[in-house]
């Protein structure tokens, strides 16, 4: 409020500075010569404002011949003018003067005021031209035959110091002054909005969730609950990790409190810094606006929100209500919007820099039965697509269904079962449903398949990164850039990476045997084809 | 509402350029086909009705995104354009534009019409040709801010490109607006209604596709450049060469950030002297005696030229009439202080350094210079060779340094408070009263007609415009600044209006009154009816921009009392007299005679 007042206060300061200007630009103290001339000629008179009589500084009449007195309109700035010289004519000829006044600003009446008037007799020929009286006792000034610059001097006794500032303080001066502070005032106004409101209202999510739409806040929250949602350990534990925190425990520690014996593999994929290794070495997001699609349990959106405004997107209320409660202690939540709700029910009308899917495509098929899976990943990308900004990007974590630790046997990490997912989908659907009895919803793809699905979404930059043992926790990241990787080099010279059950962590059985075949691929450059799982850049 | 066409939908109309393409491409074929203006402007009726739906769905689904911020600035500057109002001093060029919007009222076949290369000039008479002439200044005024929002938005989304920072980009824009200009005109208040705003938002648009153009597909960029092009070469040629010369520069930049600075400094300096030198021998050749002769009387008066080719930019007589001077009327030295920020800003390889001094490089090199030459003095005049540093987006630079500077450590001022104390410093720097070296914002304030009362000449045509139904050969006699306002409001034969004469003198050039009632074919004459009290001062514009003399309108409106008695004899031959708002008497010749 009191930097708004500072500022109005300036503008409209600058307006009266403004407005004063342009009055005195445009005053009107001009010289009125009162006579009567025999040819078309061009009148010029010239005003000395301290740099001699030089053209910038004249003013030109055009005068046509004419049998009655015409009063002659030539005017003269608001400076101190230290000489005048008149140029009556520019070819042959005669005119006859009756009177030359100096008019000043002000009006009496309908004519303006009269500063000096010239004694006739006291007019200097200069140059080209002969001064001589008729019985009116008017002037006739002659010009030299073929003359081009006849000059006549109008002397002043003392320099012309006609005009004072305080004329121009008038109700002319107000109105210009209102007026230019009516246009300035709200373009200062408009430019000085403080980062704060900056922030609030660039981070406002504005969105559509069943044709109603809502807009929130940074900081604010909107919850509507799907009917399905994914679920990692019952609600129960989540709601008593918040009340914990909600005590002023830690929330790492809540959660080590809860998982670390109970669940040591959730309370790893939770709490280890390991989960943003790829955000923070590729990506490296600041100033953006991302929004974080099935936020899980905020291991992206908390460390996110420390540099950027975040979108925190999650179905789970609990999850959720986590992410809340951790996002206060961090005091991180004015910079994140929560919204309770399925990417695929919830429309945005905001367009954002990043969008971050982490182990979230593949389980977008569980939770919409209206089409099959592959169908509803597609629209998923799609959608994706549509709202991001013109140079948003897309990252996705996400495993890859040939990655050699599954074609070794190795149980899928979303439903525990080995040697489905590594097929076709066709296949894999069929032995899930022979093996379980329902329908497989829950679908990776090969990297290959990623592309094409990515292509038809709309993306045409892609790019892949592999990440080892998986994406959730990765220990290594290579780029694969022209179909090479260094995972192959970094493989041959006899490093390795333990692999492990997806479902649980835990270290897998045959070490040996992935690490051999792993050499024989990395010797024929294609292991990156079979890694574990993968980071996807897509634009 | 399917993604592809939402995304589309938005960029048609969010681009603030994109939606001139079907009338730009329908316009073309009709020009092409010479064909029928009546059609065309069926057809641009239909156009405008399905932009304003789709104009209104447009605002319907950003509504949301827009935020207040945004709102209040962009109502502030459509608040300044559409107050400040449209331009239309006697006797500065803006008259020439309305009667190119207008003319098109009395044309059959689209070639037919002046400057039908143009655009523009049919898409205003599309939207204008209904208003009566009584409300053509309203009309005229939200005609310009449309053409100036549009024109914003471009530099704004230049800005925002290559400041990153919104506030930031604001500011520049903001600054732009105050500082751009041609001698003591501002830009978007001189050239309102004219041709060049939209080759300017075309050049603008091309220049920003070629920025981003790492965002879309090759053939994507390829359509908006060349689209963008073809838009800006049909409303004025200046844009292409707008774009060769920024667009070299944001060219120089992606390559330095790629190649880096060494490779790109040889490759570049031995391209560069292999042209020059490559030029200068075939230019001596004789079936160049041509080119070479007319450039000589420039070459030799030491005042256009450096010795090796390069236009004279600077020098220590900047005047009208010289190259430095030219160079001047665009710049001044506030765009010196500019060039001073753009040459810090390509050490770091920003891009808007480069495309604010690669117009000013290019007037420099011999081959470039001296062919520019050869083609205006053959077609047009040298000194509108200025005309390319309109490309140049004033204040750029110098707002980026004034960003750098506060992002040092040293004391950091918030940006609320820097940002409006920049702009109000612009402001203060822009009322100097020598306004071609500095910047032209106040000038935007000049209402001259609303001085002089002359504004309400509307009115005079508003009747006359009832006339011209009964008058199949219609023509009008009046002094130069009557007449032109009169004939460029009814599209009439433009008439030259830098000959300032009275109506007398024209009549006595003409050979008298009854000379006139005989011979000539005019059908009407406005007179004055009395002396109107015009300003002492005259043009202030007119006479620091040395475009006309300040007295020039003065030098028209003359009232005559022989010439009333003159013309009181027309009368007894037949003719009707009529009092005219504001100052006029009208004569009209008797049916038949």
């Amino acid at each position: 409020m009191k930097k708004n007042s500072v500022l109005i206060f300036i503008s409209i300061l600058v307006s009266m500075v403004c407005a004063f200007h342009s009055i005195k630009e445009s005053s009107p103290y001009y010289i009125l010569i009162t006579g009567k001339f025999d040819s078309n000629t061009t009148a010029q008179l010239f005003f000395d404002v301290g740099n001699s009589y030089i053209e910038k500084n004249s003013v030109k009449i055009y005068l046509h011949p004419n049998e009655h007195f015409k009063k002659l309109v030539m005017p003269l700035p608001a400076q101190k003018i230290f000489g005048l010289r008149f140029d009556p004519m520019d070819t042959n000829g005669s005119i006859e003067v009756k009177k030359i006044s100096i008019m000043g600003k002000e009006k009496l009446g309908d004519q303006h005021e009269i500063l000096l008037e010239f004694d006739l007799r006291t007019l200097k020929p200069v140059q080209q031209v002969d001064l001589a009286f008729n019985k009116s006792g008017n002037l006739i000034a002659t010009t030299h035959n073929e003359c081009n610059d006849p000059v006549i001097e109008l002397p002043l006794e003392e320099p012309l110091d006609h005009w004072q500032v305080s004329e121009f303080l008038d109700i002319e001066w107000f109105q210009k002054s209102a007026f230019f502070a009516f246009l300035i005032t709200p373009i200062t106004l408009a430019l000085s909005f403080s980062k704060k409101k900056e922030k609030e209202s660039a981070g406002k999510i504005i969105f559509e969730i069943k044709k109603v739409k809502h807009s929130i806040g940074l900081g604010e929250s909107f919850s509507a609950t799907p009917e399905n949602c994914y679920q990692d350990t019952k609600e129960e534990n989540i709601r008593f990790i918040i009340e914990e925190i909600k005590n002023g425990t830690h929330w790492k520690k809540a959660v080590k409190e809860k998982f670390q014996e109970a669940n040591s593999w959730l309370y790893e994929i939770v709490t280890s810094p390991k989960r943003t290794k790829f955000i923070d070495e590729f990506v490296k997001p600041k100033d953006l606006q991302i929004l974080d699609i099935g936020a899980g349990w905020g291991q992206f959106t908390l460390p996110l929100a420390k540099q950027n405004q975040i979108c925190s997107l999650e179905p789970t209320p609990e999850r959720l209500d986590f992410i809340k409660a951790a996002a206060e202690q961090e005091k991180v939540s004015p910079n994140i919007s929560f919204i309770g709700a399925d990417y695929l029910d919830i429309s945005f009308q905001n367009k954002f820099d990043l969008i971050l899917s982490i182990g979230v495509l593949e389980w977008v098929g569980a939770f919409k039965m209206n089409k099959p899976p592959e169908e509803l990943q597609l629209d998923f990308l799609k959608k994706i697509k549509s709202e991001l900004k013109e140079n948003g990007k897309l990252i996705i974590g996400i495993e890859n269904r040939l990655g050699l630790k599954y074609l070794l046997g190795a149980p899928d990490d979303h439903t525990g079962l080995s040697n489905i997912s590594i097929h076709q989908k066709e296949l894999a659907r069929k032995l899930y449903r022979e093996e379980t009895d329902q329908e497989l919803r829950v679908l990776t793809h090969s990297i290959t398949e990623y592309q094409e699905m990515l292509h038809k979404a709309g993306f045409d930059d892609i790019n892949f990164y592999t990440s080892t043992p998986d994406y959730k926790l990765p220990v290594k990241i290579f780029p694969i850039t022209e179909g090479k990787c260094k995972l192959n080099n970094y493989i041959l010279n006899n490093n390795w990476i333990e692999e492990h059950d997806g479902t649980n962590g835990r270290s897998l059985d045959n070490q040996m045997i992935l690490k051999s075949k792993s050499e024989s691929y990395a010797k024929q450059n294609k292991l990156h084809e079979y890694a574990p799982s993968y980071f996807i850049v897509a634009k | 509402m399917n993604y592809k066409f939402k995304d589309f939908f938005i960029s048609y109309f969010g681009s603030g350029w994109l939606f001139f393409l079907p009338y730009l491409i329908l316009y073309l074929a009709f020009w092409a086909t010479n064909s029928p203006v009546l059609i065309l402007l069926k057809v641009f009726y239909i156009l405008h009705a399905l932009n304003v739906v789709g104009l209104g769905c447009f605002i319907y689904l950003k509504y949301g995104v827009i935020n207040l911020k945004d709102f209040f600035f962009w109502g502030a500057l459509c608040s300044l354009f559409f107050n400040v109002g449209v331009y239309l001093e006697f006797p500065s060029d803006p008259w020439t534009h309305l009667f190119r919007i207008f003319q098109w009222e009395h044309v059959n076949q689209i070639q037919e019409a002046n400057s039908n290369y143009k655009f523009a000039y049919f898409f205003g008479f599309s939207l204008l040709n209904h208003v009566d002439p009584i409300n053509h200044e309203i009309a005229l005024d939200a005609y310009h801010t449309f053409w100036a929002l549009l024109t914003t938005i471009q530099f704004y989304k230049l800005a925002s490109t290559t400041f990153i920072s919104k506030p930031w980009a604001k500011l520049a824009t903001t600054c732009v607006i105050i500082m751009l200009g041609n001698s003591s005109f501002s830009f978007f208040s001189y050239y309102g209604i004219s041709s060049t705003m939209l080759g300017m938002i075309a050049f603008f648009a091309a220049l920003n596709s070629l920025i981003l153009w790492q965002n879309w597909k090759p053939y994507h960029v390829l359509f908006l450049i060349s689209s963008a092009l073809v838009l800006g070469i049909f409303n004025h040629v200046q844009s292409f060469l707008l774009f060769l010369t920024c667009g070299t520069g944001v060219l120089f930049h992606f390559t330095i950030a790629r190649q880096g600075w060494s490779k790109f400094l040889k490759i570049t300096c031995i391209g560069l002297l292999t042209i020059a030198v490559s030029y200068h021998i075939i230019s001596q050749l004789s079936i160049y005696d041509d080119f070479r002769n007319l450039l000589a009387p420039y070459h030799l008066s030491n005042e256009w030229f450096y010795f090796w080719g390069g236009l004279k930019l600077f020098s220590l007589n900047p005047e009208i009439n010289n190259a430095s001077g030219r160079f001047m009327q665009i710049l001044g030295w506030y765009g010196i202080f500019n060039c001073f920020a753009s040459i810090y800003l390509i050490k770091k390889n920003h891009i808007v350094g480069w495309i604010s001094l690669t117009p000013i490089l290019f007037l420099l090199y011999p081959p470039f210079a001296n062919t520019l030459a050869y083609i205006l003095i053959k077609y047009n005049v040298l000194i509108v060779f200025q005309r390319i540093l309109l490309g140049i987006p004033l204040s750029f630079s110098i707002i980026l340094i004034f960003k750098s500077i506060n992002e040092l450590k040293f004391p950091k001022v918030s940006k609320s408070f820097i940002i409006p104390f920049i702009f109000i410093f612009h402001l203060l720097i822009s009322i100097n009263p020598h306004p071609q070296y500095f910047g032209r914002f106040l000038n935007i304030f000049e209402r001259p007609n609303s001085d002089s009362g002359f504004e309400k000449v509307f009115e005079t045509t508003s009747l006359i415009k009832q006339k011209l139904d009964h008058f199949p050969k219609f023509k009008i006699l009046s002094d130069t600044a009557s007449q032109t306002l009169i004939n460029a409001q009814l599209g009439l034969v433009e008439y030259g209006r830098l000959n300032a004469k009275s109506l007398s003198s024209k009549i006595s050039d003409l050979g008298g009154v009854l000379k006139v009632h005989s011979d000539s074919n005019v059908t009407h004459i406005l007179a004055l009816s009395e002396q109107p009290h015009l300003n002492p001062m005259g043009s202030i514009l007119g006479k620091s921009s040395a475009h006309w003399e300040s007295q020039h309108l003065a030098n028209c409106l003359k009232y005559d009392t022989n010439l009333q008695s003159q013309l009181g004899t027309l009368t007894k031959l037949g003719w009707t007299k009529k009092f005219v708002k504001p100052w006029y008497n009208l004569f009209e010749r008797p049916p038949n005679k």
